[in-house]
């Protein structure tokens, strides 16, 4: 195997440079190379083992991992970007109330008139983008027969999309005093077709747009704190 | 025969595993992906900035008990912002310290100390706004993790032009084998990223269609130039979408080969940049760029470095004759 760093030269070996020796002990290098083969392991069982589908076997060793795994910020990292499909996106929108559930504002995250520079607007879309993903559980519970990790993961679920929805509320209940309930809307905004376009439909054609109520935040006195 | 065989193969890999990881290399490589990963690492976080305690403060957006189960409970999920985020004055104050330990180790200042600390600040922030991260944050973290292990110092640093006119008549090392190991981790690590990303771009008819370039390019929420013209050439689209997918599928096998390597870190730059421009994505599509450059040869940049010199040279020199 060559040095790929070195500069490539004439096929001549006798003209090329040696390359430099291997300056680290034997014991050293094989202390290194063990935390190199398990780095290695780490960074396969990542993507092996999140988003679903994956295998038992990606599954164990990413619980056996777990621990590394979260400390290096190598933990639920696909790298399926656009994977499987790119699909649609998802916005946020807000709307502020009254005691009498009368609208008296909104607001909607991500938003490109508001949320500059750039990385900022990718921020708020990825909040809106993950809270999706975690509102995206099934209204019903699992059937009772049921095995239990499937209700724990039911559990877990819930637990994740009405923290997530609560936290949201809160913050934007600090946000703005006047409101006495948060309601939370997810929009999701679809991709045309290319001949549609081509057809002349625009982008934000407003049958595009298709809105679920996530939930209604009642703000409590606290969250004025 | 068998045990030959067996004896050559474990030589084999013995001695390759060795030359791959162990020999010493220039560590301009490192130093210049210090400085452009260091410096993507620093905008990031000025960009925490402008809402600092909505993105990490305890009142924030991202409740504790919400960060929590995010990281299913894990203590390992780390970070040292929840010290701080309940007292907004405070968490100004260790942000702003985190920003000069950012922009000195981007300049190369203290490497060894701040290259460790860097990356301590990636990931305390990456843990306390889950929600809010994308791609960027990932290839900031592995960048962060292998410049922390040596060597990202030792090229084009502050450390070592200090070291130098302190010690004009010291001969310092050329070549660090420290250096060597971060570049292959992020190497490999690139590898990693390409080949999941295509294999699970497999899993979606739409890259088997030729349509999935079009799913990306005509999502408003990402668009930062308008392609819907593309809608007229669907040919074009398959062609785009089956060519991209080819290259994220082939980078694991054909960046190392010396004469494939240049054809594949060359498709790299139009993939990204245009990631970078018409998705509004432009920090991720630095980012891999970025990671790409681990890939560039020392001597590639030592030759470059000398023609910027000679350029910079001459003119003084023609200033010195004029005079």
């Amino acid at each position: 195997m060559s040095i790929m760093n070195d500069r490539p030269t004439t096929p001549d070996p006798s003209t090329q440079a040696a390359p430099p020796k291997i300056t680290w002990s034997v014991g050293f290098r094989q202390f290194v190379s063990l935390l190199l083969l398990l780095h290695l392991a780490a960074l396969f069982v990542g993507p092996c083992s999140s988003p679903p589908p994956s295998s038992v076997w990606a599954q164990q060793a990413e619980g056996f991992m777990a621990p590394y795994l979260h400390a290096t910020f190598l933990r639920g990292h696909g790298y399926r970007f656009f994977a499987p499909n790119p699909g649609p996106s998802h916005l946020v929108r807000y709307e502020l109330l009254d005691e009498n559930d009368q609208e008296i504002g909104e607001g909607t995250f991500p938003n490109l008139d508001e949320h500059w520079p750039r990385l900022l607007y990718h921020r708020h879309f990825m909040i809106s983008e993950s809270m999706y993903n975690t509102s995206n559980v099934p209204d019903q519970a699992p059937p009772e027969d049921a095995p239990p990790f499937v209700h724990a993961d039911f559990q877990t679920a819930i637990g994740l999309r009405n923290a997530y929805l609560d936290s949201i509320a809160k913050y934007i209940a600090r946000q703005h005093p006047e409101a006495a309930k948060i309601r939370i809307v997810m929009v999701q905004h679809a991709i045309p077709l290319p001949i549609d376009v081509a057809n002349g439909r625009p982008l934000n054609d407003p049958g595009l747009y298709e809105e679920v109520v996530l939930g209604v935040y009642t703000v409590q006195p606290e969250d004025h704190e | 025969m068998i045990t030959a065989y067996l004896r050559e193969l474990y030589t084999g890999v013995r001695d390759g595993w060795n030359r791959f990881w162990f020999t010493p290399t220039d560590p301009a490589t490192l130093g210049l992906v210090r400085i452009f990963g260091g410096s993507m690492i620093l905008y990031t976080h000025l960009v925490w900035s402008i809402d600092l305690n909505g993105f990490m403060g305890e009142n924030g957006r991202f409740s504790n008990e919400l960060v929590s189960r995010m990281h299913q409970g894990s203590s390992f999920a780390w970070s040292y912002l929840p010290l701080f985020d309940g007292n907004p004055g405070m968490l100004w104050l260790v942000h702003i310290v985190a920003l000069i330990v950012l922009l000195m180790f981007t300049l190369g200042w203290y490497t060894r100390v701040t290259s460790v600390l860097a990356f301590i600040i990636t990931v305390s922030y990456a843990h306390r706004a889950p929600g809010a991260l994308f791609g960027l944050d990932q290839v900031n973290v592995m960048l962060a993790m292998y410049l922390m292990l040596g060597g990202a110092g030792e090229a084009f640093s502050l450390d070592r032009l200090l070291l130098k006119r302190r010690f004009p008549n010291r001969k310092l090392p050329t070549t660090s084998t420290a250096a060597n190991v971060s570049i292959r981790l992020i190497q490999l690590h690139m590898c990693v990223i390409y080949l999941f990303a295509g294999t699970g771009k497999l899993l979606g008819e739409t890259w088997w269609e030729g349509t999935a370039i079009w799913g990306a390019v005509a999502n408003s929420e990402y668009q930062s130039l308008d392609m819907t013209w593309l809608a007229h050439y669907p040919l074009f689209i398959a062609v785009l979408t089956q060519v991209s997918l080819a290259w994220e599928l082939s980078y694991c096998a054909l960046v190392w080969p010396r004469l494939t390597r240049p054809l594949v870190i060359t498709m790299a730059i139009p993939l990204h940049l245009g990631i970078a421009v018409c998705m509004g994505m432009i920090t991720f599509g630095l980012a891999m760029l970025i990671g790409n450059l681990a890939f560039v040869s020392p001597w590639v940049i030592r030759e470059v470095e000398a023609g910027i010199r000679n350029r910079l040279a001459k003119p003084t020199e023609e200033q010195a004759a004029a005079a």
